[in-house]
């Protein structure tokens, strides 16, 4: 499986699953309770509020999600200029370690949640929001990009085996 | 015989279609619609199986899942236990019977029936205690003659998923109290799982001859189904079973596929705000002298059969009850052409009602009457009947081959215990039922012991309506519904659980286990005078039924010889599963290559194009040795040791752990997590590093890099990784909290490659290495960055192998890159079995083989890293370990006598030739190699007072791999390979 550039197939369920590994992708960490520090970097990003805890915020350049309490991942799938240095925050590159599925369709919802011990109806993860869950065994970090499409984004060192066996297994049945 | 048993009308079978199939190898005709059972029924199989223990025959004797005797299997070599009465009939089902031999008409062991009064309860921890060493023999003989069936030999051929759901509100029942309840909170709009483990929705509405809204229950039914099918806030799943409930309401399903689809079984773990539990009761027995013959049933069951399948179950039959319930069982047999006999009720009056009803169909009534016998050889011929309260000695005759036994209903609490809620016992229904809530549960219908129809559906709508509202949900008033009152469905029982004076022997308590009332009784005697106790003692209650049927039986016949009221005596706990659930939906899918996840490194198509043999280490799927053509492993791994020692190796080491730390604390964090002391690690340079679990033992050992003063980059052993990911944040949350600073897993991020050997300075430079100070003079344990190749690159001047050796990391993506130049400039590739050759004749020690989970830093020679006095990790664990040392297994190295045996990793050391035993043991071989360096085997060790033995001799002795031999070998330090580190430098 190539890794470079997005990958698309039909899944068993019906959806569409995009794989991609052609984006950067930058992890924010603050320390302190203070949250200040973020919030300066979402101003210099002009990235638009709220920053709420599991809900993504973003613009036509980049998305910010929170990753963990103090902790964010920055999506750009364009170059991003140097982030400013910003006291009390910590940016490490992530691009090359992370791959992001993007299922899409009328059946992506009811398909994935299958997968997903975590609760995926609507009211409960809507468009935007933003959960670490398990797919299959894997932990990742699952962002509902609209009411029938899903970016889950995991290590690259699963990518192949998630895909070969979760993805594109022929065996699995609908619900 | 079809045409005899099968009814002329009536039922939910097509009767015009037919369906074959087998039993026993015999062939029958069935009809669409059909259980296995109620296809048998129709052709006259009474005999369906025999007992576990005596080897009795039996006979169907009820309609659901609380079967005790039909436990079939299904298809040669298939699934064992399988109730028949679960079974939905399908063209070419094969089916066996179990637990017999030759056959099921003809079966040897049923000579153990002669000897039962031998055999009672506890006889095999009394019988078989001596002598001590015969008890295998005695196993082997007891599981070949009692039992169950057995399992299959061949590999499991169906398939299984698992699956997550979550709902509003899930109805467990889909009989009337269950449709009612989901209909009130579907049209609430709240998120709605309904499941039922029939096949058909209605529940004993199907099974009754009961009329809602001028139609039948069954029909009414179908049309709540329908309705509730179409809207697409509900899920219907039947053939589903919950089968656990566990913490927080989460609701375990097994889901089978529809009967003769290529579907698979499916396990839900699903998560509901509300559950509704409308698992309705479960008809018992009564314990009277053969009670266990072909041809006695429960009387609902016989009603069933009649009225949802259209199959008599006899052709005279007796009725003995202690409720009204029963009498339906007469009228519906007699409206289908059995002829009724009697009915024995040992009450003083029944309901008016349904005395009538029997009265005009002139059926004999014989009130305060109790049933003494079932009598007949390989089936029921007749039954004994005498006044209540009569003598004992006098009885009368009743022929008969169906004895349909009510004797009242006991509530299926089992979720609800198993949710945690409370139970009491009521007297009114003598049967035990909810009392109190744990969980967000409610409950509705018979499975409170309200048992009429009307109260069923009111029941339900007003559970549905709670859990709706409960849920966040407005409801509208329950619409209204013209019901039918059933005769005699008020539930009111005269306990009655056992005989009296009925011949004890053949009184089955348990069907399933062969447990008689006497068994129990002895039992008590012996004094197992607990329900937990009894249950263990004597099996009451185990097997597949889990007691369904016998349970409240038991308990009361244990009171009773107490002399204490059922309340008092209270019932063994309700645990998962509620019916049997194959192993197979438990596993799921993820077995065999399933079984973990598999990472994969990103140069992993490299090493795939080189036919590497790949090794699984951790999760990581990781080159073991590259093999030319023609070679062999060990030919391949000595080649590739002796590449290092002499050229250039290089190794993909993209699988260790890496994290960068940073943050203005950064440093009193490393001090805290590792044994060592890091504050004063200059910026640029690298550091082993030891973490020590909080008991003092080595957690992980790897690579410590500064790389400026709040920035740290840790490398960590690959298979730990993930456990030291979960144990940094773990330190920095409760153990370091308020510390600013920050920790990062990159390990997907860098891809890194170990380049080593007296060649590779050269072959970096040939590859082109863009750093300063130039490669060749950055000093051991150095940290640079720069490109590689032109990629841009970390460096570090660490080595695992005792070469000259350094690590490149680079971007994941652009590692295929680097690889690829160093392999053209004369680089050759190694795998781990050269790896770990390497580090034996090193003496470096490995996680999992010297860092076992049991040694410290002293165990393996590092005492002069542990000697810092600021607080960290395991610090008094450590103290604690050492201050009563003993004699610690300590890290030694082995040379053998002959240098040419083989000693392996996990064989024992002994200090005297031939020793064996108990504590004979005095330490083992941690890691073993034949070193092509040196020519001969190695070894590391973990020696007990190892360090003070040096120079002495040991005996390795591997007995569990055959060898007969005890090695004799010196111990050595634990470095075979240049001790003083020269061949590091450049």
């Amino acid at each position: 499986m190539t890794l470079a550039g997005a990958t698309e197939f039909e899944t068993p369920c019906g959806a569409t699953a995009v794989v991609d590994a052609g984006f950067r992708m930058l992890e924010i960490a603050a320390w302190g309770n203070d949250p200040g520090a973020i919030e300066m970097l979402a101003r210099t990003l002009a990235l638009p509020p709220p920053l709420h805890p599991g809900r993504a915020t973003g613009n036509d350049l980049m998305q910010l999600f929170p990753a963990a309490p103090r902790r964010w991942w920055l999506r750009s799938d364009h170059d991003v200029t140097p982030l400013p240095d910003i006291d009390g925050l910590a940016v490490t590159e992530m691009s090359d370690g992370q791959v992001c599925v993007r299922l899409h369709g009328d059946t992506a919802r009811d398909w994935l949640a299958q997968y997903c011990p975590m609760d995926l109806r609507p009211r409960s993860f809507g468009t935007g929001q933003v959960a670490w869950t398990l797919f299959s065994e894997l932990r990742v970090l699952l962002h509902c990009v609209d009411s029938n499409a899903f970016d889950m984004y995991l290590g690259s060192s699963f990518a192949e085996d998630i895909i070969a066996h979760c993805l594109t297994a022929r065996t699995r049945t609908r619900t | 015989m079809t045409r005899r048993r099968r009814t002329g009308s009536g039922g939910q079978v097509d009767r015009r279609g037919a369906i074959s199939f087998c039993f026993d190898k015999r062939r029958y005709q069935g009809l669409p619609g059909d259980t296995l059972a109620s296809a048998l029924l129709a052709n006259g199989v009474t005999v369906v199986g025999r007992s576990v223990k005596y080897h009795r025959r039996r006979g169907i004797f009820s309609i659901g899942s609380e079967e005790p005797n039909a436990l079939v299997r299904i298809g040669n070599d298939g699934q064992p236990n399988t109730r028949a009465t679960m079974v939905p009939l399908i063209d070419g089902l094969e089916a066996w019977s179990q637990n017999r031999w030759p056959t099921l008409g003809f079966d040897v062991f049923a000579m153990l029936g002669a000897l039962a009064p031998l055999l009672s309860t506890g006889f095999y921890y009394k019988t078989f205690m001596w002598p001590r060493r015969a008890w295998k023999a005695y196993e082997h003989v007891i599981r070949k003659v009692a039992g169950l069936g057995e399992p299959p030999v061949r590999a499991d051929p169906d398939a299984y998923e698992h699956a997550f759901g979550h709902c509003d509100v899930m109805v467990v029942g889909c009989g009337p109290a269950g449709l009612s309840a989901a209909r009130v909170a579907a049209d609430a709009g709240a998120d709605v799982w309904l499941v039922d483990e029939s096949p058909w929705a209605g529940g004993w509405l199907n099974r009754e001859r009961a009329t809602i809204d001028s139609r039948t229950g069954s029909e009414w039914a179908a049309a709540e189904i329908a309705y509730l099918e179409s809207l697409a806030n509900v899920r219907v799943l039947l053939q589903t079973t919950a089968f656990g409930y566990y913490d927080h309401n989460l609701v375990a399903l097994a889901q089978l596929p529809a009967a003769g689809s290529a579907g698979r079984q499916r396990l839900w773990r699903v998560r509901a705000s509300r559950v509704i539990l409308a698992t309705g009761a479960i008809e018992r027995p009564c314990v009277f002298a053969g009670n266990d013959l072909p041809g006695v049933m429960l009387a609902g069951a016989a009603r069933a059969y009649v009225n949802q399948f259209g199959v008599r179950a006899g052709h005279r039959a007796v009725v003995f009850t202690n409720n009204d319930s029963a009498y339906r069982t007469a009228m519906d047999l007699h409206d289908a052409g059995v002829t009724v006999v009697a009915v024995v009720d040992c009450r003083t009056a029944a309901d008016p009602g349904v005395e009538e009803e029997i009265r005009q169909r002139k059926i004999p009534i014989l009130k305060e009457h109790v049933l003494v016998c079932a009598a007949g050889g390989s089936r029921l011929r007749h039954v004994r009947v005498r006044p209540a309260a009569g003598p004992a000695g006098r009885s009368s005759r009743l022929k008969c081959d169906l004895l349909a036994v009510s004797a009242g209903w006991s509530p299926a609490i089992h979720l609800h215990a198993q949710s945690g809620g409370a139970s009491t016992y009521d007297e009114a229904t003598a049967s035990v039922i909810p009392a109190d809530n744990r969980q967000a549960t409610h409950l509705a219908g018979a499975v409170c012991g309200r048992f009429g129809l009307a109260h069923c559906l009111d029941d339900g709508a007003r559970a549905g309506a709670a859990a709706a509202a409960k849920a966040g949900f407005s409801c509208q008033p329950p619409r209204a519904v013209a019901r039918s009152r059933l005769p005699g469905d008020a539930g009111e029982v005269a306990p009655l659980w056992a005989v009296p004076d009925s011949a004890s022997g053949t009184a089955f308590v348990d069907l399933q286990n062969d447990v008689t009332g006497g068994d129990v009784e002895q039992a008590c005697l012996e004094g197992y005078e607990s329900v937990e106790h009894l249950k263990r003692y004597t099996t009451l209650g185990m097997g597949t039924d889990q007691g369904k049927t016998s349970n409240i039986n038991g308990l009361a016949i244990l009171a009773g010889r107490r002399g204490r009221p059922i309340a008092s005596i209270g019932t063994t706990t309700f645990r998962p599963p509620y019916t049997p659930v194959t192993m197979g939906a438990v596993a799921g899918p993820e077995v065999r290559e399933r079984l973990e996840p598999v990472r994969r490194s990103p140069l992993h198509d490299v090493h795939a194009e080189l036919a590497a043999e790949f090794d699984h280490n951790g999760l990581w799927l990781r080159p073991a040795y590259y093999p030319a053509a023609g070679e062999s492993m060990r030919d391949a791994v000595e080649r590739e040791t002796r590449t290092v020692r002499t050229d250039c190796g290089i190794i993909d080491v993209s699988t260790l752990g890496k994290f960068e730390v940073q943050g203005p604390d950064a440093a009193r964090f490393m001090e805290r997590v590792y044994v060592n002391r890091l504050t004063r690690l200059a910026s640029g340079r690298s550091r082993y590093g030891l973490m020590l679990r909080e008991d003092g033992m080595i957690f992980d050992d790897g690579t410590v890099t500064r790389l400026d003063e709040s920035r740290y980059f840790l490398t960590t052993s690959t298979s730990h990784a993930a456990h030291v990911h979960e144990q940094l944040d773990y330190f920095l949350e409760i153990c370091c909290a308020g510390m600013e600073v920050a920790v990062t897993c990159v390990t997907e991020y860098w891809a890194a490659i170990a380049v080593a050997g007296p060649r590779a300075p050269a072959v970096l430079q040939a590859v082109g290495v863009d750093c300063s100070p130039r490669i060749e003079q950055l000093p051991f344990m150095a940290v640079t960055t720069g490109t590689v190749a032109g990629i841009p690159a970390r460096l570090l001047r660490i080595s695992f192998s005792g070469e000259w050796a350094c690590e490149i990391y680079v971007p994941a993506r652009q590692s295929t890159h680097v690889w690829n130049e160093l392999r053209r400039h004369g680089a050759l590739p190694y795998g781990l079995e050269a790896m770990d050759t390497l580090r034996i004749e090193k003496g470096f020690i490995g996680v999992g083989a010297e860092a076992n989970g049991r040694t410290t830093p002293i165990d393996l020679g590092f005492a002069r890293m542990t000697g810092k006095t600021e607080r960290h990790i395991g610090q008094y664990g450590l103290q604690r370990v050492h201050r009563n040392a003993g004699n610690r297994l300590e890290l030694v190295g082995l040379l053998a006598d002959d240098p040419g045996a083989a000693m392996n990793q996990g064989a024992q050391l002994l200090a005297t030739q031939g020793q064996r035993g108990f504590g004979s043991s005095i330490g083992h071989v941690s890691s073993a190699a034949y070193s092509p360096t040196l020519g001969r085997h190695v070894a590391l060790a973990l020696l007990a007072g190892g360090r003070s033995r040096t120079g002495d001799s040991v005996y390795v002795a591997d007995p569990l791999r055959g060898s007969k031999r005890d090695l004799r070998a010196s111990v050595c330090a634990p470095c075979f390979y240049d001790p003083d580190g020269t061949r590091l430098q450049p």
